[in-house]
């Protein structure tokens, strides 16, 4: 191997791998480029072929120094990728979960199962989707931060819902305990299910959004996607294990319930009672996430001002990141516009 | 004053005179470091290779594009301002004067004054 192919070598060890591996091939081969022309100036100036290579690679500089000035880039490529990658997915997961909710009798208006109704509620969702990763935009450190949160909650969603859901099966397979003490039992754990993923969710998106050293709106788009993932994530997990269990919880839990007891098809009837809930958490989730991260920035700037640790006239919103807050005013008035959209649906 | 010197205040303005030398036409990596090493009479001594990050950053910001070209022997990555690049290298020309102006003012005005 010669001087050049050893150089070539370290560089490609040492750039960041958030780059890619085409990438990191385009800059091997420009760098590979830049050091043959410069050798060859240096033949042309009278230099040797080994001279020549060593004095241009001296120049090119050590390949720890270039792949530094390559960190950033990697870093926002990365981003990107998440971003470029995120978009279609949750707009997909919003469209598929729309059209799923509107095939459900439970759900408000769903009665209409027509193609336009079809569609306006694919619409009215991917619309809804697209506008909330449109918030991704806002900064990376939202969108990291926020993914995070919504992740983390989301799993344990998924975890209470399993344990919830077996522990229901075991308790109606129980003989010997009554209907009523059964049902008690069912709605404490129903609460549970839903309060411990929701409470550490609440916690999470403030401690998160009161934490930050960043402008509001960017505080405001943690809280977004934070509520986002954790809706997305919980849904999606929702729907897979009642489909999953749907035969033993029809056999053992739901018949029990009295909101769907006398249905013609309990799975499909209660299916379609969690996939309600779903929906409004879907959309109301990023709303509220947005507003307890808000306040809670408010809240930390203002005992920071009251505490003297910063000058007030400095805490401001980064004139760059104004801008930014037109998705989210958007997305608070679609939901606004969906919410009185299923008021209206339902007196109808 | 040490030539370092000159290469760490370069660092802040490596990105505008990146688009300079490029506003003739497209230029390929080997060929803007030699005439940044050429225009600056060797002014700046920073290692050749730190000019690569610069112009992917720039690449990134959308100030400069870029493709391959096959038409010499060796096959090279041409790069060329897009029209946000010219849009921020004619702003950053008018800052520059303007803030050379005032330090020039204040440096040498008084002694030319005296």
């Amino acid at each position: 191997m010669n001087l050049l192919d050893n150089y070539i070598a370290e560089l490609r060890s040492t750039l960041p791998r958030d780059l890619g591996a085409r990438y990191r091939d385009r800059i091997l081969q420009e760098f590979e480029g830049y050091l043959l022309d410069s050798a060859a100036a240096g033949r042309d100036a009278g230099l040797s072929e080994d001279d020549a290579l060593r004095r241009a690679i001296e120049r090119c500089g050590s390949p720890v120094l270039i792949a530094e000035g390559f960190q950033q880039i990697g870093e926002t490529r990365r981003a990107e990728r998440i971003h470029q990658g995120s978009r279609p997915l949750l707009v997909i997961c919003f469209a598929l979960i729309g059209f799923t909710v509107w095939r459900y009798p439970a759900v408000i208006g769903s009665s209409h199962e027509t193609v336009g109704a079809l569609l306006l509620c694919a619409v009215l969702l991917g619309g809804y989707g697209w506008f909330v990763t449109a918030t991704f935009g806002l900064a990376e450190q939202a969108l990291r931060r926020g993914a995070r949160v919504g992740l983390l909650v989301g799993l344990l969603g998924m975890t209470t819902l399993v344990l919830s859901l077996v522990l229901e099966i075991w308790l109606w397979r129980r003989s010997g305990m009554s209907v009523a003490s059964a049902g008690a039992l069912t709605e404490t754990l129903n609460e549970w299910e839903v309060g411990l993923p929701a409470l550490g969710w609440i916690g999470f998106t403030i401690w998160e959004g009161a934490r930050q050293r960043v402008s509001l709106p960017v505080c405001m788009a943690t809280g977004v996607i934070s509520g986002m993932f954790a809706s997305v994530v919980t849904s999606i997990s929702a729907l897979g294990l009642n489909t999953v269990l749907s035969a033993q919880l029809a056999e053992e839990v739901w018949r029990h319930d009295s909101t769907c007891m006398f249905a013609a098809a309990i799975a499909r009837c209660e299916i379609g009672d969690t996939l309600g809930g779903l929906a409004t958490m879907l959309m109301l989730l990023p709303l509220l996430g947005m507003c307890l991260a808000a306040a809670s920035q408010l809240v930390w700037r203002g005992v920071r001002y009251l505490s003297y640790v910063r000058s007030p006239g400095r805490i401001a919103t980064a004139a760059g990141e104004v801008t930014l807050i037109r998705p989210l005013m958007v997305l608070t008035l679609l939901l606004l516009f969906v919410l009185s959209c299923t008021i209206v649906a339902q007196f109808w | 004053m040490p030539s370092h010197d000159y290469t760490q205040r370069l660092k802040g303005h490596l990105d505008l005179l990146l688009l300079a030398l490029l506003q003739a036409g497209p230029l390929h990596g080997y060929a803007i470091i030699e005439r940044l090493r050429l225009l600056s009479d060797n002014t700046f001594d920073l290692p050749d290779g730190t000019i690569y990050p610069a112009l992917h950053r720039l690449e990134q910001a959308r100030l400069l594009t870029s493709w391959w070209s096959d038409e010499t022997a060796r096959r090279r990555r041409l790069y060329a301002l897009t029209t946000e690049g010219r849009a921020v290298l004619a702003d950053g020309r008018q800052e520059w004067q303007t803030f050379s102006r005032g330090v020039e003012a204040i440096l040498f005005g008084e002694s030319a004054g005296s």
